[in-house]
């Protein structure tokens, strides 16, 4: 622990669902392991085994960002996995694989996670009161996780969750993309829809199977889901407030849709220079797609004729 | 000061620029996208590099790539699929050019008139707009599309099905059909071979075939712009107007600015007849940030459905009965998707070269996709995952199982073979209702004001929009089962917005209405809407572009017999084609 260690806020147990539920502090302990504490283990609540002499770390934004970064593309691989199974961890760990590749062998990951960064332009401002407004609404209708979100942690992990939290209060106030928001909010819902979740990924929702999975979308999709009301609870601002439902509408679906797009265009195999792809893409290898390509064709011999030989009406 | 300054060149902008130009105005066109002045070096044939609504090259956004795509607000689910540039939206369209429902026009006496959306009739007459489409379908030029192997499925399935063809230009009964496109149908070696070396202007003339409509119209190789295969504008009317002082005595070129985004529109107060009169426009070099401004006797908005009611409600302008931005339509789209045991072309040949209308529902088309977005069209929907949930939908009809997204093992198998795929969209005679509608955001603000903000609420449509959506998917349903499809889903989408109608509709009635017959706006003289958003329904449920471009003709004239003391053309004159050899010549002369 650092000399000048900085004077934390007690936070309330809103806040602390939010950084726990979220899969904030997972991601935390999985790029430093001080981060653990108190009966805490990756993904997992123990009780009445305080691990005592843990010397917790001070946690810097730059920390935080990396970690935050991690978990995003957790869970972004666990998604487009959901979306276009194969023969990837991911797959296999949810239940549903196939005996050959997938979306996560395109890396749509990556085109999915790109593309929620550039799909809508949030304010700061508007996204730290709705992570803000969801911690209020945490603390008044609790998630389904253990005590150890709302009660005693021993003094190792009050300061580490504070500290957590003040560093994602500043991290918040800086640069935040979009897929860290969307990937933070799933795994929100995972936790919410399946309480702890145990497994071999820091990402809540990367460990559910894919009825879970399915099932969180379900609760994501609904108009009159928790994680809407959340999100519009408490935000101040009147616009932000009627705004909210229609973002997060957009960053929903847009996950669900683009898993397929990601996985099956040229994106991963695309070189700019020659305007071609250097190979052909895994999703017309998937989908028996022009099979002579590359180069893509500029015509065929598809032409039959016309209808009732007709050339004009 | 200008004669006409043309806001937009998509859809409909460059028909009024050609139109006047022709007439020897003095006609300025301001476009917010990009130029594309050299496809074949810049443009590819993959989906992703040009068609990604984020950071394709035809997207909605600023022609520099490493700038943003341009956001619009969306307080219900949906997507867009529109471009800025030359060409508009039209740079993607798949040149389907039917005529609208003839039950959609004011005077309309057939038996089926109650089936149609009647408060919110076209202002005049079936047989007056005909004239206009003879012109228009003769300029594009508009022609009987040839048959691949999917189009061979699509009419064997409607035949099988019970349906009968519909052989003329105007729709008569329930049918099927090849499309009527605007698009140079095969010539030479095109459609006959996929030997790239064999298949370059003018060995090859008109559509290749190649597959790629989407990704924009660079084909045959080596032909003259105006040579092109697909007619969006920026092959045909663009090429027109840039040329008209060549190929027309009298006429005169169009000037034409790219990157250049009108944020305002400006006005002079008066308290005559109309509320504001319409005296130029202001906008911002989207490169550089500068602004300029210009004045001109008329303005023509064809920004588009979404972008006009913005830069109407950014400029102040009067809204005194409420109805701008109000009633948009847009085909309440759908996706029926059959699985076949053999080849049924399903990404092979132009994008969509069959259709079926049903008079008093609306249409339904074949389309071929590329993988990526036939991947996407299967997951576009609110209605759940199939097999998992269904989100308060999932109906059931003469699909297999719940309507429904298509995810995870389901979807790859679907995927698995893309020939095997084939794809029916649903274009429904959806209802004006004012509650879809389009204003200004109170949350995003770009470099051009704050952004439009669409609503469309599909749970919300009327009871005649949901009945005739559900009855052409079940109609789709129908013909893929008689084509010998072995599975087929619906997938039930969310709004997907590219046909886009009548949010600043013209109208017969004052109350409900932000045109005049004519176009003109009702409260600022000298001002026109000449794009889809004037369109006073969704036609009936035909494909709207060729409708925008008869009514914009329409409009030019109006513009000339009432700004410019001209005569009527249409019917008098006979019109020159975009592909006349005097066109062709000038394009070349203008080093186009
Ligand atoms: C995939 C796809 C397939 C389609 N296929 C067909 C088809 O087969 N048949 C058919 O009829 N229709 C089709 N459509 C629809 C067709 O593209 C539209 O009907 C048509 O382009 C609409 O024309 P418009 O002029 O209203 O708008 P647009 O074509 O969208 O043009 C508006 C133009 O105005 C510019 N603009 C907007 N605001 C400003 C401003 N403030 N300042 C300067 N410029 C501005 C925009 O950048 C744009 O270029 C298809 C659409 C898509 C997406």
């Amino acid at each position: 622990m650092s000399e000048d260690k900085p004077s934390n806020v007690p936070i309330n147990s809103g806040r602390r669902q939010l950084l726990i539920g979220s899969g904030l502090l997972g991601a935390a302990a999985a790029v430093n392991p001080g981060m653990a504490f108190a009966g805490w283990r990756r993904g997992h609540w123990g009780w009445g085994h305080p691990e005592e002499n843990v010397e917790p770390v001070d946690w810097t934004v730059e920390q935080l960002r990396t970690a935050l970064d991690a978990l995003r593309d957790d869970t972004f691989f666990a998604m487009i996995a959901f979306g276009v199974p194969g023969d990837d961890p991911y797959s296999e760990y949810q239940g549903v694989s196939t005996p050959y590749p997938g979306g996560i062998t395109t890396r749509a990951d990556l085109y999915l996670s790109g593309g929620t960064d550039l799909l809508v332009p949030m304010p700061t401002a508007f996204m730290n009161q709705m992570l803000a407004s969801i911690a209020t609404y945490l603390r008044l209708s609790p998630m389904d996780i253990p005590e150890m979100a709302s009660e005693d942690v021993g003094e190792n992990g009050e300061w580490i969750l504070e500290n957590l939290d003040r560093t994602f209060t500043e991290y918040l106030e800086g640069e935040v993309s979009n897929s860290v928001l969307v990937a933070l909010l799933l795994n929100l819902a995972a936790t919410r829809v399946a309480g702890s979740i145990d497994g071999p990924f820091p990402s809540p929702f990367a460990n559910l199977s894919w009825d879970q999975k399915a099932r969180v979308f379900e609760e994501l999709e609904n108009q009159h889901s928790w994680l809407r009301r959340a999100i519009t609870w408490a935000i101040p601002d009147w616009h932000y407030r009627e705004a909210a439902p229609g973002v997060l509408n957009l960053m929903i679906s847009f996950m669900l849709r683009v898993s397929g797009f990601g996985s099956y265009c040229e994106f991963a195999v695309f070189n700019p220079a020659t305007r071609e792809v250097a190979q052909r893409p895994l999703g017309w290898v998937l989908s028996q797609y022009a099979p002579d390509a590359p180069p893509s064709g500029i015509g065929s011999d598809d032409f039959i004729g016309y209808f009732q030989g007709r050339r004009s009406v | 000061m200008r004669d006409v300054i043309i806001i937009g060149a998509g859809g409909g902008g460059p028909v009024v620029a050609k139109e006047l130009a022709e007439r020897g105005l003095d006609v300025l066109m301001l476009e917010a996208g990009a130029r594309h002045a050299n496809p074949e070096q810049e443009w590819s044939a993959l989906e992703n590099h040009m068609n990604s609504s984020l950071s394709g090259k035809l997207r909605f956004g600023p022609s520099d790539p490493a700038k943003p795509a341009w956001f619009r607000e969306q307080t219900t689910p949906g997507s867009f699929s529109q471009v800025a540039g030359v060409g508009g939206t039209t740079l993607h369209y798949y040149g389907n050019s039917p005529r609208a429902m003839p039950g959609v026009f004011a005077g309309y006496s057939g038996r089926d008139r109650r089936m149609y959306d009647h408060r919110h009739k076209f202002p005049f007459s079936y047989d007056e707009m005909r004239g206009y489409y003879e012109w228009t379908e003769a300029t594009l030029p508009v022609q009987t599309a040839a048959m691949g192997t999917k189009e061979k499925a699509f009419f064997d399935g409607a035949a099988a099905a019970g349906l009968t063809p519909i052989t003329g230009k105007d729709v008569t009964h329930a049918g099927f059909r090849p499309q009527e496109n605007a698009i140079l149908q095969p010539g030479g070696t095109a459609g006959q071979t996929s030997d790239p070396s064999q298949l370059n202007y003018p060995n090859a003339t008109g559509c290749t075939l190649c597959g790629h409509c989407f990704q924009g119209c660079m084909l045959p190789k080596g032909a003259p712009r105006n040579l092109k295969a697909r007619r969006s504008t920026d092959n045909s009317y663009t090429p027109m107007a840039l040329t008209a002082d060549l190929w027309k005595s009298g006429g005169k070129a169009v000037t034409l600015v790219s990157d250049a985004y009108v944020t305002r529109i400006l006005s002079d107060r008066r308290w005559g007849r109309r509320m504001q009169k319409a005296t130029g426009v202001e906008w911002r070099d989207v490169n550089t940030g500068e602004v300029h401004s210009e004045d001109a006797k008329v303005v023509v908005m064809a920004g588009g459905c979404i972008e006009n009611p913005r830069l109407w409600m950014n400029s102040d302008l009067p809204d005194p009965n409420g109805w701008v931005g109000r009633g948009l339509t847009d085909h309440a789209l759908d996706w029926v998707t059959g699985i076949f045991d053999h080849d049924v072309g399903g990404a092979k040949g132009t994008s969509c070269s069959s259709r079926a209308d049903f008079p008093g529902y609306g249409a339904i088309q074949n389309t071929a996709n590329t993988p990526g977005a036939a991947a996407n069209n299967l997951a576009l929907s609110d209605s759940g995952i199939r097999g998992a949930y269904t989100n308060g939908l999932g109906s059931r009809g003469a699909w297999d199982g719940e309507a429904g997204r298509v995810f995870g093992t389901e979807l790859k198998d679907m995927m698995s073979d893309i020939n095997r795929q084939m794809s029916i969209l649903v274009l429904t005679d959806d209802d004006v209702e004012r509650q879809n509608r389009v204003d200004v955001s109170r949350v995003f603000e770009d470099d051009h004001g704050p952004v439009a903000r669409v609503s469309i609420d599909k749970r919300r449509r009327s009871r005649r929009t949901q009945r005739n959506r559900d009855y052409l998917a079940n109609k789709s349903a129908e013909i893929l089962r008689a084509a010998g499809a072995k599975k087929i889903i619906r997938t039930d989408w969310t709004p997907v917005l590219l046909h886009l109608h009548s949010s600043m509709r013209m109208g017969d009635h004052h109350r409900n209405s932000v045109l005049d017959q004519n176009c003109e706006a009702r409260a600022v003289e000298g001002l026109f809407i000449a794009d889809n958003s004037a369109l006073p329904n969704s036609l009936g449920g035909p494909n709207p572009t060729l409708s925008t471009q008869a009514l914009a003709t329409r409009t030019a004239e109006k513009i000339f017999q009432q700004y410019f003391d001209g005569d009527a053309w249409v019917g008098s004159e006979s019109p020159i084609c975009s592909i006349d050899d005097v066109v062709t010549q000038a394009v070349i002369n203008r080093g186009l």
